[in-house]
């Protein structure tokens, strides 16, 4: 069973690698083959979002219920999407070179607006590793991490919105339209995320049951 | 849709002549090791996991 769901992330990332090179686009200005970029950066986003609602799901599960286990699962899932920020915004960065003509512009929301949600998880790790008692750190990550995901959603899906942006998608920019995304790139782009999403899930399997196995040995240990 | 536009450039040459295709399998071998690097990874932590089973049962 679980090597299935790897199996699959594995075949659709790689359908979306070959597909999303030899597919054929459509032919914009100032894009040119780089809206190829589409299959490969989006996802990245795709996978942060997700594991952060995965993380935000275990938050409150501890919140409900107490059981550590969820706690150790909350954060493992916080990291797994905090590290994809990493390739999203380098591939962000280098595609906005291509067509912006700058690698960090502030004048788009969404890049400020992901520049904060990093901000908000950086600080969810830093208060967990200034807090020594367990049970405490525990509580007070979970917390925080409703808060943190709270104001991700704010930065990265509202305020760039309401605004001017060169994202498509907003201020008025269309994305998953018929103007910029058409059958033939939706083919590739929609098991890329998926594939992608998978592939963070088996990061986050990984993670979890490392940490579940360093808890055991601390507790020989002591 | 602009599928037909020839006057914005792409890359018809690489793939005209048949270049592009070593591209996407480079790419495509660099994903695959990682992948087996990774599986044997997952692996390597199940004997660990089931290492730690066992001696728990023996306690």
């Amino acid at each position: 069973m679980s090597i299935l769901y790897k199996l699959l992330a594995v075949i659709l990332i790689l359908f979306s690698m070959v597909g999303g090179l030899w597919n054929e686009v459509p032919r914009f200005a100032i894009l040119n083959e780089s809206i190829r970029n589409l299959y490969f950066h989006v996802p990245m986003w795709f996978a942060l979002l997700f594991q952060m609602s995965v993380s935000l799901y275990y938050a409150l599960k501890f919140l409900s219920y107490q059981n550590m286990e969820d706690h150790v699962k909350s954060v493992c899932a916080a990291e797994v999407g905090y590290f994809f920020a990493l390739p999203g915004i380098l591939t962000g960065m280098l595609w906005a070179k291509t067509t912006w003509g700058t690698y960090w512009t502030f004048a788009d929301p969404k890049l400020n607006g992901v520049a904060m949600a990093i901000l908000v998880y950086t600080a969810y790790f830093i208060l967990r590793a200034s807090v020594e008692d367990e049970i405490k750190k525990a509580k007070l990550s979970a917390v925080y991490n409703v808060f943190a995901y709270v104001m991700m959603m704010v930065f990265i899906m509202i305020l760039p919105r309401m605004t001017d942006s060169l994202h498509p998608g907003n201020g008025g920019n269309p994305a998953f339209s018929q103007y910029d995304l058409n059958n033939d790139m939706r083919m590739v782009f929609y098991p890329a995320v998926i594939g992608w999403v998978l592939f963070s899930i088996w990061l986050l399997e990984i993670k979890i049951r490392i940490k579940l196995v360093q808890n055991k040995i601390n507790e020989y240990a002591e | 849709m602009n599928m037909q536009n020839k006057t914005i450039e792409m890359a018809d040459m690489l793939r005209q002549n048949g270049k592009l295709n070593v591209v996407i399998v480079v790419l495509a071998v660099i994903f695959l090791s990682i992948v087996v690097y990774l599986f044997l990874q997952d692996k390597r932590l199940r004997s660990l996991e089931k290492k730690m089973k066992e001696k728990n049962n023996r306690n």
